[in-house]
């Protein structure tokens, strides 16, 4: 059985490296969210079917991300984590993950793809919480 | 089945299931991958039934959701790449313990995980799809990092304790 170089084994790790560094270059610049300085004016609804719950409302930060001004959010329950704040529950509306109750995100009807700590705070948004079940 | 594979089959995926659980506080630091790349240079395509077990595990904890529709294919995926690629290196006179090579190849996978996972939510919502894995991408580097390392570090000494058991 032949065996590869040291060469040909160091070579195949640099282009490895390589190329993980391109793509971590092209992902922080793919994913470098663009805020808006200065006081944005916005709409926060929160939804629970299972609670038979709706409100709406109209808010104003001064905040850089949807995540900075949920932990200021009076009826917000959250944790940290990880990936940064973890929406644990709304008005007493709690998550329950036992029965697979768990928050969603939606920014302007779309379901949100990064946590609230990686949501920009735009003018004129809508950001809607709600309860959702089934992962 | 002979009840002795049947029993390694068992085993093999519980320590994935308990690998997995281990290391479940580190984000997309995680010895899967590591293992399933591993199972198949020692067990070959015996590697499949071990990995279907695990997402069988998997289910009964977490429930059914599109993520476990993702694992359906994406170790399967795993177990096949690696089979694939271990008979290139044999066609090409290599021997299978070529473990910088294995490393790019957990590394690659670490890589690819986000895209490879987004393909089951493509028939659901393209546009969801392609945001989850551009919002993941960063992600998916440390992923591959990680994978890397752990391969080059301690693929082999595992790969030869296993080998043993493979009579």
């Amino acid at each position: 059985m032949k065996q590869w170089s040291k060469k040909q084994r160091l070579l195949v790790i640099a282009v490895f490296a390589a190329v993980l560094l391109i793509v971590g270059v092209a992902a922080g610049a793919l994913n470098k969210k663009q805020t808006q300085e200065g006081i944005k004016h916005f709409s926060i609804e929160v939804v629970s079917e299972r609670d038979n719950y709706y409100s709406s409302m109209e808010c104003e930060s001064g905040e850089e991300f949807l995540g900075g001004y949920l932990r200021t959010m009076e009826g917000c329950e959250w944790q940290e984590s990880d990936y940064g704040i973890y929406i644990t529950g709304f008005e007493g509306m709690k998550e329950d993950t036992e029965n697979q109750y768990w928050w969603c995100v939606m920014v302007n009807g779309e379901s949100a793809t990064t946590g609230a700590d990686g949501i920009p705070l735009q003018e004129g948004d809508t950001y809607r919480f709600e309860l959702m079940q089934g992962w | 089945m002979p009840v002795r594979k049947m029993t390694r089959i068992a085993l093999l995926s519980a320590i994935l299931y308990i690998a997995k659980v281990v290391l479940e506080f580190i984000p997309n630091v995680e010895l899967i991958s590591f293992l399933t790349i591993i199972y198949t240079l020692v067990f070959g395509t015996e590697a499949l039934l071990i990995v279907t077990v695990f997402n069988m595990f998997e289910l009964v904890q977490w429930g059914f959701g599109v993520w476990w529709i993702s694992y359906l294919y994406v170790w399967p995926l795993l177990v096949l790449a690696t089979i694939f690629i271990k008979r290139m290196l044999a066609m090409g006179g290599f021997g299978k313990e070529e473990f910088a090579l294995w490393a790019v190849v957990s590394g690659s996978f670490g890589l690819l995980f986000g895209f490879l996972f987004a393909i089951a939510y493509l028939p659901v919502n393209p546009a969801y799809a392609l945001s989850y894995w551009l919002s993941g991408l960063l992600w998916d580097v440390w992923h591959g990092i990680s994978n890397f390392v752990i391969m080059l570090f301690i693929g082999k000494p595992v790969y030869l304790v296993l080998n043993k058991m493979a009579v």
